[in-house]
């Protein structure tokens, strides 16, 4: 299945920030999503998550625009600190067992155990790097069709950063698709194929890494310095 | 809608312990008070002699329930919109509507958690004033004298029918006037996000229609108590829709 996004726009007030994006992101790949603040990068991830309407065009998931139902077959990873802080490492897992039908708990109590994350512990006393990995443990436990990762390795450090991509990695296969926004365009080149670039809201570039590398021979840092430049 | 209906109910987990512990506070002391009260005591000429240590307890058991019943139950209904404004303006948000359910049960779940809030709160506070009464009177007059005034013959059943449908009456002009509250949320956060002075004109919006609405019930005709209900009853029922069908179509997280 595959998500399209058709000439996608959201203004607030003034300010454009996307403006007439057309992609898809389909199965079987793992997307870098790249760009510079405020690119647009966030909004079309909450758009194709369902959390923020258009103002023109959309996102389309079997064919219809994503919309609250969508949220069971399309995980969201946000940048933001989400997780209730009164909650516990097991009762996040617990929250999403209840509203997911496609999450597993004995996926996520791997996950924790993989990443060294104590599942007693209170979500507000964990440390940013510890968050992080709680995003990621509890969305990758997750059996979903698409993946939308916000910046997951915004703010930890490299031990934890090489940890939440394992874990990713480990979650590809065929039948999904994964989408990461990040900074961190060196650090990602070589866990995904294709990479989409966005510069002012608008779309910069939709390419396969392996054809960048054999045809023009540049990095995706080569190429991201070049077109945001 | 149950699971999230759990899920809110957690958030309030410690504002109704809070009210859970002052309501059994104030009636172990009241009980206590009872307990120490002579017997009689209120059949006797003249003043009842009683200690300090059980005019204490009966004085502040008796305020420590009537502040629960009242202003506890009030803090703990406006709750649930708190929470609801709360998340609706933080990073939380995504926590909430990440989840593959409708914007109609995210907030069906709290306005029902003020419904229910609401209902035992009545429900417990009046079985415990009538146990408290009855204790009360048993102790300090003798039950005998008491039930007597309950008897069928002796009961004004008009003024026991006002009581309760006054009591349930402000029950629901109170869940409509947080019903209100919630809608003003739903339209800062939605229609009004970002714009500014989007808190005053909410702000004005719940006073406009809390006034309107009373003005309204006002002009309804008096005693006609069905009548009443079923306008403050479909008051909270459209402006539930309206404000799901905001979230479901303008809300941006």
């Amino acid at each position: 299945m595959t998500l399209c996004t058709k000439e996608a726009e959201k203004g607030y007030g003034r300010k454009k920030a996307l403006q007439g994006v057309t992609f898809d992101i389909e199965p079987g790949n793992i997307y870098a999503l790249l760009g510079p603040n405020g690119s647009g990068k966030t909004t079309w991830m909450k758009m194709a998550a369902g959390l923020l309407h258009p103002s023109a065009g959309g996102v389309l998931w079997e064919n219809h625009p994503v919309c609250w139902k969508d949220r069971a077959e399309i995980a969201f990873l946000p940048t933001e600190d989400y997780l209730y802080g009164w909650m516990s490492v097991n009762e996040v897992g617990k929250y999403y067992q209840d509203f997911f039908a496609d999450f597993s708990m004995d996926r996520y109590q791997a996950l924790l155990r993989q990443m060294e994350l104590d599942g007693n512990q209170k979500v507000r006393t964990l440390s940013t790097g510890m968050r992080a990995k709680c995003k990621v443990a509890v969305t990758m436990a997750r059996a979903a069709k698409v993946y939308l990762l916000d910046e997951p390795f915004n703010g930890i450090d490299l031990l934890a950063r090489d940890s939440i991509l394992q874990v990713i990695l480990a979650s590809s296969d065929p039948e999904n698709a994964i989408v990461i926004s990040s900074h961190l365009v060196e650090e990602i080149e070589s866990a995904v194929n294709r990479a989409i670039f966005f510069r002012n809201g608008l779309m910069a570039a939709d390419l396969d890494i392996e054809e960048l590398r054999t045809r023009e021979g540049k990095s995706l840092a080569d190429k991201y310095r070049e077109l945001m430049q | 809608m149950a699971k999230l209906l759990k899920y809110e109910f957690r958030k309030s987990r410690g504002a109704l312990l809070a009210l859970l512990v002052s309501t059994v506070l104030g009636e172990v002391m009241l009980l206590g008070g009872i307990l120490f009260l002579p017997q009689d005591a209120f059949l006797l000429r003249g003043e009842p002699n009683l200690s300090n240590g059980t005019v204490f307890l009966l004085t502040v058991g008796t305020g420590i329930l009537v502040l629960a019943g009242t202003f506890g139950v009030m803090l703990c209904s406006l709750l649930p919109m708190w929470t609801l404004r709360r998340e609706l303006n933080s990073s939380q948000s995504c926590m909430l509507f990440l989840i593959p359910e409708r914007s109609y049960a995210v907030l069906g779940a709290k306005v029902l958690e003020d419904v229910v809030v609401l209902a035992v709160s009545v429900l417990i506070f009046g079985l415990l004033s009538v146990a408290d009464f009855l204790l009360l009177a048993w102790r300090g007059g003798g039950l005998v004298q008491f039930s007597e005034i309950l008897l069928p013959q002796n009961l004004d059943m008009e003024k026991v029918g006002d009581v309760c449908s006054t009591l349930g009456m402000s029950a629901l002009v109170w869940l409509t006037i947080l019903m209100v509250c919630f809608f003003a949320i739903v339209m800062q956060a939605s229609l009004l996000r970002g714009k500014r002075g989007s808190f005053w004109i909410s702000l004005l919006i719940v006073l406009f229609l809390a006034i309107m609405i009373l003005r309204a019930g006002s002009l309804l005709p008096e005693g006609n108590t069905a009548i009443k209900v079923l306008a403050h009853a479909g008051i909270v029922v459209l402006l539930y829709l309206l404000s799901g069908w905001i979230m479901e179509k303008h809300l941006s997280i």
